[in-house]
């Protein structure tokens, strides 16, 4: 049984404007362990799909379908108190601003210790003792000094590692990261990164994370799924994200990429945006901004399937699926890119030196 | 240290209610709404009578042009007013407060998303509030969940109207003909 099975996830905001289908049929597992991606663009649905599974979609949001299994029971019929029970404790996030998701009214070291004392049932002195052995394991300098400094008194990159260990502090089983790193500047993105990294092989979390830097994910997945306007396109291992991606938005990532000794003027982008949730064009969500499209792509909404078999792939066990109309037999011509790959180690040629050209448009 | 507002800096007079005055509590009192004659929302919600109520809204429709291209989008905007100084609230039958159609399809599908729960909703109107939402039909209605068909030329309704049962005929709906040729 996998730690984690979302399975045709549909999630809603009633706004006065309209309906907001923010997620969209998403399905899929993390097992133990396990170091999944979310990417996609703003709006995509990722933060969305995170905070369903901790249950944490307020109004005028609502959860209208599918099933969240985590250790096979279904999150979505718990009562509010057993949610409780379980967040924090078994399945802990990491917010996108850290800032913001600290109290600036308590110290640091108490906000950390309460999570302690309220999931674990440890004393005062004990969690104090928990948080300072926590926050020395983040990297904080002289953690005794610093747990009862305020979150002003810390940097931006402290705050994130605070953060990092209020999430770990009651050793839970998942760690949804939202963005852990766009507030903050390269060098600390890396250090973060690493420190996850290290942290989830160590006390064995596995880790839901939510980027829009596919950079980010080659360094830290296992697996990855590609989000477009609230619904999956493509889900894949990495490896064959990177090497082999299916769908043209994924390549339009993947081109956006800037890599070192690219003699391009101008950074690459997909042209357009991400469209309104709230009046989704027909057909492909992406097909206005897609080079590939064809008028079938207008009036057909492609499944997820197997890019090989053509198969459907929408389930929580696919490994490997693509939403483009070209998998199902229904595209008359063919998907013009070309990926060029260069380098041995898939870890480290990945960011740099990988290529991906359009065929007659850029993408 | 001591601030702008505890030193003599703002005492402009000794009118009553003046806001600088710290002896004259009406003021905050008035603030925070414990002098209000009248909560209007909550008033107008518990005494106004529905059909009054309806009344006081009014919906309408309109495109740009009255004839469109085949496949050009048709973008269309629907206003909704309230012609009453109160605020009024009406129950709608779902958290979707609001519908456009074409030809009386919902949403231009066959599919009717427009009551997903049983939990009925409030669609709120402030005080003379006027309300607008854009809106583009692409020429084409939905079938199913993954299947879109472009409409033939001719003549199609553009309706919006407010999500209560006979909406129509209770004054909260509106619609306006367009031609693709």
């Amino acid at each position: 049984m996998a730690l984690l099975e979302v399975e045709d996830l549909e999630v809603r905001f009633y706004t006065e404007d309209g309906v907001v289908n923010a997620v969209d049929g998403v399905s899929y597992r993390i097992e133990r362990g396990e170091k999944f991606g979310v990417v996609g663009e703003s709006g995509a649905g990722k933060s969305v799909t995170a905070l369903s599974v901790m249950r944490l979609i307020d109004n005028p949001g609502q959860i209208e379908g599918g099933e969240i299994r985590f250790k096979g029971e279904n999150l979505l019929d718990m009562d509010e108190e057993e949610i409780r029970s379980i967040r924090g404790s078994e399945i802990a996030m990491v917010f996108q601003d850290a800032q913001t998701a600290l109290n600036p009214v308590y110290s640091v070291g108490e906000q950390i210790a309460e999570a302690i004392r309220l999931h674990l049932g440890y004393d005062d002195e004990a969690a104090r003792d928990r948080t300072i052995e926590m926050l020395e394991r983040v990297g904080i300098p002289d953690p005794a000094d610093r747990y009862s400094d305020y979150p002003h008194q810390f940097s931006g990159g402290m705050q994130q590692r605070a953060v990092i260990a209020m999430a770990l502090s009651c050793d839970p089983d998942l760690l949804i990261c939202d963005e852990p790193t766009t507030a903050l500047d390269v060098t600390i993105e890396a250090q973060i990164l690493e420190l996850l990294d290290e942290l989830a092989d160590e006390f064995g979390t596995a880790i839901q994370l939510i980027t829009h830097d596919l950079g980010v994910v080659a360094e830290t997945c296992d697996r990855v799924m590609v989000m477009y306007a609230g619904k999956p396109v493509e889900k894949a291992p990495v490896e064959d994200i990177y090497y082999d991606p299916k769908m043209p938005y994924t390549v339009g990532l993947m081109s956006s990429i800037p890599r070192i000794g690219d003699e391009r003027d101008r950074l690459q982008t997909i042209p357009g945006t991400m469209p309104d949730l709230i009046q989704l064009p027909p057909g492909c969500s992406f097909h206005p901004r897609c080079p590939y499209a064809e008028e079938v792509c207008t009036q057909i909404e492609p499944p997820l399937v197997d890019p090989e078999t053509g198969e459907p792939a929408e389930g929580v066990d696919a490994e490997r699926g693509a939403a483009c109309l070209a998998y199902t037999g229904d595209l008359q011509n063919e998907l013009g890119y070309e990926v060029h790959v260069e380098g041995e180690s898939h870890r480290s040629a990945v960011r740099d030196v990988e290529e991906i050209t359009g065929g007659d448009t850029d993408v | 240290m001591r601030r702008i507002y505890e030193s003599n800096a703002l005492r402009r007079d000794d009118e009553p209610f003046s806001p600088t005055d710290p002896d004259d509590r009406r003021w905050t009192k008035a603030l925070a709404g414990e002098h209000r004659t009248i909560n209007w929302d909550a008033f107008s919600h518990a005494f106004m009578p529905g059909w009054l109520r309806e009344r006081a809204i009014t919906v309408d429709i309109e495109t740009s042009r009255d004839r469109y291209e085949v496949g050009e989008p048709v973008g269309f905007c629907v206003t909704m007013r309230n012609r009453f100084p109160i605020s009024v609230k009406l129950q709608t039958r779902s958290p979707v407060l609001w519908t456009w159609a074409v030809d009386g399809l919902v949403d231009a599908a066959k599919i009717d998303r427009s009551n997903p729960t049983e939990r009925r909703s409030v669609f709120s109107f402030g005080r003379g509030e006027r309300k607008r939402f854009e809106r583009t039909w692409s020429q084409t209605i939905r079938h199913s969940r993954r299947e879109w068909v472009p409409v033939d030329p001719g003549e199609y309704t553009l309706s919006a109207a407010i999500n209560v049962p006979n909406a129509a005929e209770r004054g909260l709906a509106a619609e306006t003909t367009i031609s693709i040729e």
